[in-house]
């Protein structure tokens, strides 16, 4: 069922549309957050109250408007005012631990290119962690989420080119950490 | 194109938001130019390191725990009418009835039937959640503020 059907109904009171809602979504705003905020435990609390904070907001949402993108903007509003107070550095063992070993998902069977891929990934993820907290979280939503600009724009309140112009100075910090490793 | 505008657009065409021309202006100058060649390769394979990052399944439960968080919500956002907004409207009456009864008196006994505004009105004022809620906090974190 469509979001624009399923957010109509939550609005009329059906709790199981907006069950509906939470299992579509929750898995990749989780999955923010923890990007976002580097703690799996604060984590789970801010997904709880993204969606609480959804339902309050069922009044605000507009037909026209996507609802990925309407929940990514009580997202990242949660998770900017979060990473003023506590950001942890995101780091490649609690996500491994979480259950999800990234270099098993790897195509070759040799170990030394597991291992290779895992050091790649944890460069990666320290120098994600050095950037400001809204510029990995506009980076996220860029290459993780797959949002427009201008999908972003409105997910952090901000104007397209400033966007563009975040994605552009991260880019550029991420190719100076990963330098190591890089062609260049 | 010279290597400045690459570096400037390559971020826009990795990301599907150039216009047709602007990519293709941009394979070419990649093609003839070794450096930039080299720094388009660098950068989409950023994006392939991003997008392999792991995601991890959400705890057992979360959909049932957020669920009852909204009923809990809900239950909190009707005790607040019923703690705060029944009595006040039930003053409201109180004191209405008296200014009623009043004037009533007043016409009944000669005084000038002044007709006046009550001024107990502007429930509007009051805020949707109290000062310390659950709801209040997560309203202000939702507009980005904070108590710093
Ligand atoms: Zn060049």
């Amino acid at each position: 069922m469509e979001d624009d059907i399923l957010m109509q109904r939550a609005k009329g009171g059906d709790h199981d549309a907006f069950r509906q809602v939470v299992e579509r979504y929750q898995r990749e705003i989780y999955n923010y957050f923890i990007r976002s905020t580097g703690s799996i435990e604060d984590s789970e609390d801010m997904t709880q109250h993204c969606f609480v904070n959804l339902y309050n907001s069922l009044g605000r949402y507009r037909r026209s408007a996507s609802l990925r993108t309407f929940i990514y903007r009580i997202a990242t509003n949660l998770a900017i005012s979060f990473s003023r107070k506590r950001k942890l550095p995101l780091s490649l063992d609690i996500l491994v631990e979480g259950g999800c070993d990234p270099a098993s998902e790897s195509s070759s069977d040799r170990p030394e290119d597991l291992a290779y891929v895992r050091e790649l990934q944890q460069a990666y993820v320290e120098s994600l962690a050095k950037l400001p907290a809204e510029w990995s979280m506009i980076l996220d939503l860029r290459i993780g989420k797959e949002l427009s600009y201008k999908e972003i724009a409105d997910a952090v309140g901000r104007s397209v080119s400033s966007v563009e112009s975040i994605l552009f100075r991260a880019r550029e910090k991420l190719s100076a950490g990963m330098a190591p490793f890089l062609s260049r | 194109m010279d290597c400045n505008d690459f570096e400037k657009l390559a971020g826009r065409v990795l990301d599907g938001e150039a216009a047709p021309e602007e990519a293709t202006a941009l394979e070419a100058h990649a093609a003839s130019c070794e450096s930039c060649g080299v720094l388009i390769g660098d950068l989409s394979a950023l994006g392939r390191l991003h997008s392999g990052l792991p995601e991890l399944e959400p705890p057992a439960g979360l959909t049932d725990r957020i669920m009852a968080g909204i009923k809990r919500f809900e239950t909190g956002r009707t005790g607040w009418i019923w703690r705060v907004l029944v009595p006040a409207a039930a003053a409201v009456f109180v004191l209405l009835g008296i200014r009623i009864g009043t004037q009533i008196t007043d016409a009944w006994f000669g005084e000038p039937a002044v007709v006046q505004h009550s001024e107990v009105t502007g429930l509007e004022h009051l805020d949707v959640y109290p000062p310390d809620s659950f709801g209040k906090a997560i309203e202000l974190a939702a507009k980005g503020e904070d108590d710093e």
